[in-house]
């Protein structure tokens, strides 16, 4: 009994709170998240040991963190039923439910946060124009096209990706569009803007015409022999790529400006191609994290309406 | 128009400054009509900036000081003008000093005046909402913490109750719009924009502890007799977060925020 007046007293919740102030900004003066050997050589043996060894390195997944917040849970579900059944019973006066509906929206709130941590997925993507990837549940979305909207003064104003998706080789969406602060919903996923950049690409041909587009970086195996296209020298038209070709007769580095064959094809063009970045999330916890925020909303102003009304 | 609004501003902080020294009023006739004329001019500053942007001007350091500035001289304005709670001479003064140092900043190099359209992840209505209600609720916050430090200057009890009043009336609005501007709004952007709602970025986080800061004033008020001294302490600490968050955050620590 005494430790349940205990987990539901005032005085537990503000002594959470204060800890949790104090750890949570000492957080963001020691960067998160780096590994050992940044530590070790940022700061004095003695303080790199005890951020390592207390997982204060990663603090809001450690059990710093963690094991305080279960207990606000705790305290916060505690004080709400207290605080509701006592508001049940009274007789006199009006009741008020202000504080409580506050209270459940942060319950709410909690258990959703707790399902992003242990449920919530991400994957990262850079498409060119007419790259395909296949996304869980079955979706497979195409980029069909990828702009970049500059101001004036070159500082970027809009990146616009337009795909089609599809499921069983049916379109589910067409041409739609992909902004920042415009994700597309797609099933249980959203599709986010979120980068851009570019790819030096050279595009050869084969014999028989077949097109191999190949990326700076990427290696391309045809014919017993390797081509690893290394990097280009020069922009534009004049521009040449610089392979590495391992063949049996040994490696070597060549260069082939566009038109110009290396090994077995022909280098038909150096081109960059605007690259966007695309990110698939999956938060199964963003669903009572945002139905949380009407109680939190609505508790607020029946509470704070309610006392500056009274004249507090 | 910035420039004025800062003349405006000083001659109002001067003028109520002036009055404080005067036994029998404590009220300045005009410096909460000179607090008006420099928020009108303020808030012409950002329509003018949207104009030319074709957005609203919230996005950068400059605009967001000029708002914060602004508001808290409209607010003072208002102060003086309600009936509900007493007006009192030192907090209109606290209040319009920290208005006018926030908005002499503006003119350092710090907040470059800069007219830029925003980049493409602040191009959103919910940033405004967001921004704008954080600095409204933030603008109660320096009510309150002008009244909180006439609390511990004084020891003469009747007025430490009046200072107590002050302050809490001025936590109790600011902490709902606060709370929904900064955190609320702020997690709704931060979904659209970046896919996560909370992503324990320095300015989410001290945001978060300037947020628990108030609701440990809110909670110990409830325990804690009205004269005592610790809720003012803790609305000094409070106000002190927001400053960190807004200032320490900016140019001290890296994170998501690092445009405002």
């Amino acid at each position: 009994m005494k430790l349940m007046q205990r987990l539901k007293s005032v005085r537990l919740t503000v002594g959470l709170l204060v800890y949790l102030a104090i750890l949570g900004g000492l957080a963001t003066l020691i960067p998160q998240g780096r590994d050992t050997p940044f530590y070790e050589g940022h700061y004095p043996r003695l303080l790199a040991t005890l951020i390592l060894q207390t997982g204060f390195d990663r603090f809001f997944s450690s059990i710093l963190f963690l094991l305080p917040a279960l207990l606000f849970f705790v305290n916060l579900l505690l004080c709400t039923l207290d605080r509701f059944r006592r508001e049940l019973r009274k007789r006199r006066g009006p009741r008020n439910f202000g504080p409580d509906i506050l209270h459940l929206g942060l319950l709410i709130l909690t258990v959703g946060a707790v399902i992003s941590f242990s449920g919530r997925k991400e994957g990262y993507v850079e498409m060119a124009v007419g790259d395909k990837v296949e996304l869980p549940g079955g979706y497979l979305m195409t980029l069909t096209d990828f702009t970049y909207i500059a101001y004036p003064d070159g500082r970027p104003r809009d990146w616009v990706s337009r795909v089609d998706v599809s499921r069983e080789g049916k379109t589910v969406r067409s041409g739609r569009e992909i902004r920042v602060n415009r994700p597309l919903p797609v099933g249980d996923l959203k599709i986010y803007q979120v980068s851009h950049s570019a790819r030096l690409q050279a595009v050869l041909t084969d014999r028989e015409g077949g097109s191999h587009p190949l990326s700076q970086g990427q290696r391309l195996k045809l014919g017993g022999v390797t081509y690893f296209f290394m990097t280009s020298e020069g922009e534009g038209p004049g521009a040449t790529a610089v392979f590495h070709l391992s063949s049996p007769e040994g490696p070597r580095v060549t260069r082939a400006e566009a038109g110009s064959r290396v090994g077995d094809l022909e280098v038909r063009e150096i081109v960059t191609v605007d690259l966007t970045g695309l990110e698939a999330v999956s938060d199964p916890g963003s669903l009572p994290v945002f139905a949380s925020f009407i109680p939190i909303l609505l508790g607020l102003v029946m509470t704070f309406y309610r006392k500056i009304r009274d004249g507090v | 128009m910035t420039t004025i609004a800062l003349i405006l501003l000083a001659a109002a902080a001067a003028f109520q400054g002036v009055f404080l020294f005067r036994p029998s009023r404590r009220e300045a006739p005009l410096s909460h009509f000179l607090a008006l004329g420099a928020a009108l001019l303020l808030l012409g500053v950002i329509t003018q900036r949207s104009l030319e942007i074709r957005f609203v001007a919230l996005t950068n350091t400059f605009e967001s000081l000029v708002f914060y500035s602004g508001f808290i001289a409209l607010l003072c304005f208002l102060y003086r003008r309600q009936t509900a709670i007493p007006f009192n001479g030192f907090v209109q003064f606290g209040a319009l000093m920290i208005a006018l140092a926030l908005l002499a900043l503006a003119f350092s190099p710090l907040a470059p005046p800069a007219v830029l359209p925003p980049i493409p992840a602040l191009r959103s209505y919910w940033l405004v909402i967001h921004v704008a209600l954080s600095f409204i609720g933030e603008a109660f916050f320096v009510l309150a913490f002008a009244a909180s430090l006439a609390f511990l200057l004084t020891r003469e009890e009747k007025k430490r109750l009046l200072y107590d009043r002050i302050t809490y009336t001025s936590v109790a609005v600011g902490y709902p719009v606060f709370t929904a501007g900064a955190l609320i709004f702020g997690a709704v952007w931060a979904e659209q924009a970046w896919g996560r709602y909370w992503s324990w970025d320095p300015k989410e986080t001290w945001a978060l502890v300037t947020w628990f800061v108030y609701t440990i004033y809110l909670h110990v008020r409830i325990i804690r007799k009205r004269k005592d001294t610790l809720p003012s302490i803790l609305s000094v600490a409070g106000f002190a977060c927001t400053l960190f968050t807004f200032f320490g955050v900016n140019y001290l620590l890296k994170g998501l925020h690092s445009y405002g």
